[in-house]
């Protein structure tokens, strides 16, 4: 077994210490424009470096940092070409909705995402409907954390699972009750540089511990030839599979709520155009390097104990025990974002999405507090349960919550958004369909569905064909609601 | 925030523009990257710097490109 030396207990100390530290300072600069405003999108004041370094932080999971470094450790070099989708990540996540999602949040006052979709088509039932989707979807994107998270304290400090599955429960859970969005964007940020710099660190140590590329080149080689090819061993990768995760990475990022909150928070355009530019570089260094991690863990350590434990277990083997602790944040700063930013999406589905907005009465502040915390403690308890029962390769159940998101909304919200002709009917048969057709195909084929495509993919096509066609069945929008979504012109047109 | 308006709530075109474009990128990325890794996956060849070869043109290749063509995106849209 690989355990890390003691001074790995105190760096890691000492990191979520900081986290917290961060959380607090966060708290102190609220704009008191409201709670649920502050809370929720933190004011609208979000700059270019935070609003960057939050969303690479959200998107980048304990499934890209536990469960990528565990598939390139079992199929090599194949993981690359799985991955490579990254590469236009930050053009469809910025390009496809950033701009768009930004201007009607200023305008309409959204601060959720199921808030946009409710007020763009005056429906109830939406903002219900999606409400329980995200609820479902990003509870189970958040067991995927915390098994993640788990995994490293087990490897790292030797913490029995079931402890470290409680531990960030409760660390994450705290700090994202006590500062909201603001604290989360800001705490998210520090972890994003954790992030990069632990896995260049790691990279480079591990490289230099087995010898070279070439080295790593003649290890997986003399392992298996089949870890150097683009198929991978045991037919991992067919073309069919590499098309698909072309689809699943940039899609499923831009089709994503907890991302496309973060449009809602933006100060102005000029930021969001710097923050895709960071991005665009964050993702360059970080994504081949993470991948990179579990190809050169192959060498390094071939045999592990469990199959998820093969980016702790590099750290451990190639970094030197005094920078271990720091590196080892890596994994659980990446982790630990990406948990707040979804317990913060699945308390305002609950908290101003189910209960808020449905309430016969006006909710008071303290009440809505009231409601947002018991939400997140709520979110977290359950989903602590399921963590207990892990599963083989964590990034499966990444995978299966992420894509799920994105095929139910992605094309709901990129028509609700350009397309005036889009309507309340269509809206309903665009998310159900997507919603529906994915899980329908996930339990009859597994992951390879017709033509050997993630269902993710068909969802997808699924999901545009009913928005189209219930828009076509049922009764436009009327003028009034559409022009404060679209400009005189736009609405204009839809007469002729 | 809002864009180039003409009465009435914002006008969608440009960000729909933006979008189109991001869409074309993610196209031709998938075309690139899936069809020449599979290329040169099948044709095998000697090792790049210890990056297979497939993997040195087609994923790290097609990287670098996009990555270019997103900061002039960027740019663009500034």
């Amino acid at each position: 077994m690989y355990e890390a030396a003691p001074s790995a207990r105190v760096a890691f100390a000492v990191y979520i210490a900081l986290t917290f530290l961060l959380a607090y300072l966060a708290r102190r600069q609220s704009s008191g424009s409201g709670f649920l405003r502050e809370f929720f999108v933190g004011g609208r004041t979000i700059g270019p470096w935070v609003l960057g370094l939050t969303w690479i932080a959200t998107s980048a999971s304990g499934g890209s940092f536990i469960g990528a470094p565990s598939l390139g450790h079992a199929h090599g070099w194949s993981v690359m070409l799985w991955i490579s989708g990254y590469i236009v990540v930050a053009t469809t996540g910025f390009g496809l909705l950033g701009r768009r999602i930004a201007e009607l949040g200023e305008r309409t006052g959204a601060l959720t995402f199921p808030d946009l979709l409710r007020d763009r088509f005056q429906s109830t039932m939406i903002g219900a409907i999606s409400g329980v989707a995200m609820l479902v979807l990003h509870t189970s994107f958040i067991v995927a954390q915390y098994i993640a998270g788990a995994r490293v304290l087990e490897v790292a400090l030797g913490v029995p699972y079931v402890w470290g599955v409680a531990s960030f429960a409760v660390v994450v859970g705290v700090y994202t009750a006590y500062g909201g969005f603001r604290a989360v964007a800001w705490t998210d940020s520090f972890q994003a540089v954790v992030m990069l710099v632990g896995v260049l660190l790691t990279a480079g140590f591990g490289l230099y511990k087995v010898g070279g590329m070439q080295a790593v080149y003649d290890g997986l080689a003399a392992q298996s030839p089949d870890l150097l090819s683009p198929v991978g061993p045991d037919e991992f990768l067919p073309v069919s599979a590499a098309i698909s995760f072309f689809f699943v990475w940039p899609l499923a990022v831009a089709g994503q709520p907890s991302l496309i909150t973060r449009f809602l928070a933006c100060k102005d355009a000029p930021s969001l155009r710097r923050a895709s530019l960071l991005i665009g570089c964050y993702v360059l260094l970080l994504y081949p390097a993470v991948i990179f991690v579990g190809i050169l863990g192959r060498v390094l350590v071939p045999e592990l104990a469990a199959s998820d434990h093969a980016m702790p277990a590099t750290i451990v083997a190639a970094v030197p025990s005094a920078l271990a602790g720091l590196v080892l944040a890596a994994p659980m700063a990446a982790i630990m974002s990406t948990i707040s930013s979804f317990l913060l999406v699945a308390a305002g589905a609950v908290a101003r999405d189910l209960y808020q907005r449905n309430a016969r009465a006006p909710v008071s502040e303290g009440q809505a507090k009231a409601a947002t915390h018991l939400s997140i403690a709520l979110t977290g308890i359950v989903a602590g349960a399921f963590a207990l029962q892990p599963p083989d390769y964590l990034q499966y159940i990444v995978i299966f919550s992420g894509t799920g998101l994105a095929a139910t909304f992605l094309f709901p919200t990129l028509l609700g958004v350009y397309w005036t002709r889009m309507n309340r009917t269509g809206c309903i048969a665009g998310i159900l369909t997507g919603f529906l057709s994915f899980l329908l195909q996930y339990a009859m084929f597994g992951t390879r569905s017709f033509l050997g495509l993630d269902p993710f993919v068909w969802s997808l096509a699924a999901s545009a064909a009913a928005c189209v066609l219930g828009s076509k069945a049922g009764r436009p929008e009327s003028r009034a609601l559409l022009s404060k979504y679209f400009s005189d012109d736009e609405v204009r047109g839809l007469e002729t | 925030m809002s864009g180039s308006e003409t009465g009435g709530g914002p006008d969608s075109r440009p960000a729909r523009r933006e979008a189109l474009e991001a869409g074309l990128l993610w196209a031709l990325a998938l075309v690139a990257t899936v069809g020449l890794s599979t290329w040169l996956g099948s044709s095998g060849g000697a090792p790049i710097l210890g990056v297979p070869r497939w993997a040195a043109i087609g994923v790290f290749g097609p990287w670098l490109l996009f990555f270019l063509l997103h900061l002039r995106f960027c740019r663009k849209r500034a």
